[in-house]
């Protein structure tokens, strides 16, 4: 587990953290001022939907309320907040997934990584595009852990801690990721050659 | 999008996805290829991108906020009541006192006079049932047509229409 020392922010949580348990819901709201703008990040580059990360996002802190008396104080507030936000999140693709199945429900609306619209060739507009259309394609597992890596720069050891997996499996798992990645922007180049 | 070279391209790929994951920059031969092969380029262009591509606006607003709070105050609310809570241990009570202790009691008695465990039980439980039955229907009609049936007489009525519509 993260060490106390190494994580600063948890001296501030502790006292916030005693409230909750105490009963008093009030520093919530501090709480999710200081996690709220990763967490929901977290949970768009999961479920790629802006309104069910919201949904998701409200259902996390309502757990967190629930269980705050089972928290152990001497462990990091932060990782523990995560961990019940991915297990909802998937809980969440997982209810999808058979109701996709039952009722061939059509492709994801209103996606978060959807090519922006913008008038003329700007080169960084086209690589953005490309680069969103390439997460809309990948799995929810592999969208988490390249934004987890690349974008929070999160270590090997950290990714393993928040989403419960071997050392061995993050590593494999990011390759896989970079791989679909790749098989994407290849299907995306395919794609755009056969409009030509 | 630009031709790639088949299979050498996918060998150079398979290192450019490496270097990445090592946080590397492309070495001498790498670094050569990309220069030369604006397929790989572009493909490396794709996946350096994926990190910009998850700078999303803040999706965390004051509204998300406030609604979040709102559902937390309403759960509080529903737990400071305590209606679960009490309403279990009252419902064990109440239990062991209408229906446990008397059949026990008439269990034993039944089994004094006829003298078989299983048989005594089974007319114990019976005769609790329907004194229970009887006295829970009682209790009913006299809520619909007693003083206690004034608010629940029109809920009743109200459902019954409802059902005939």
């Amino acid at each position: 587990m993260i060490d106390l020392e190494k994580t600063p922010t948890i001296r501030g949580d502790i006292e916030l953290i005693r409230k909750l348990q105490a009963g008093d819901f009030q520093p919530a709201g501090m709480l999710m001022d200081r996690y709220g703008r990763d967490l929901m990040h977290y949970l768009a580059s999961i479920l790629n939907n802006r309104e069910k990360a919201e949904d998701v996002f409200q259902e996390t802190w309502s757990r967190v309320l629930q269980s705050i008396r089972r928290f152990d104080l001497s462990q990091p507030f932060g990782p523990w907040l995560f961990r019940i936000a991915r297990n909802l999140a998937y809980d969440q693709l997982r209810k999808e997934r058979r109701w996709r199945f039952r009722f061939l429900e059509p492709r994801e609306e209103s996606p978060v990584f959807e090519p922006s619209t913008g008038s003329g060739f700007d080169r960084q507009l086209i690589d953005r595009n490309l680069a969103r259309e390439l997460l809309a394609r990948l799995e929810p597992m592999y969208r988490e852990i390249l934004w987890l890596r690349f974008f929070k720069d999160r270590s090997y050891q950290e990714i393993a801690e928040l989403c419960h997996l071997p050392l061995g499996t993050v590593k494999t798992r990011l390759r896989r990721a970079l791989e679909r990645a790749g098989e994407a922007w290849e299907e995306i180049a395919g794609e755009t050659d056969a409009r030509k | 999008m630009p031709e790639s070279n088949g299979n050498n391209c996918k060998h150079y790929r398979e290192q450019l996805i490496e270097r990445l994951l090592e946080s590397e920059p492309a070495p001498g031969p790498l670094a050569d290829h990309l220069a030369a092969c604006p397929a790989c380029r572009s493909f490396w262009d794709a996946l350096t991108g994926v990190q910009p591509a998850f700078a999303l606006p803040d999706l965390y607003t004051p509204g998300l906020k406030y609604r979040t709070l709102k559902r937390l105050a309403g759960q509080v609310e529903r737990r400071d009541t305590g209606f679960m809570t009490f309403l279990i241990p009252v419902s064990f009570l109440s239990l062991l006192v209408w229906f446990a202790i008397p059949l026990v009691l008439l269990t034993w008695l039944f089994d004094y006079w006829l003298a078989r465990t299983w048989f005594s039980l089974l007319l114990s439980t019976l005769l609790l049932t329907t004194l229970g039955f009887v006295i829970g229907s009682l209790a009913f009609v006299w809520l619909i047509h007693g003083s206690g049936g004034d608010q629940l007489k029109p809920r009743i009525e109200e459902i019954l229409e409802g059902f005939h519509a």
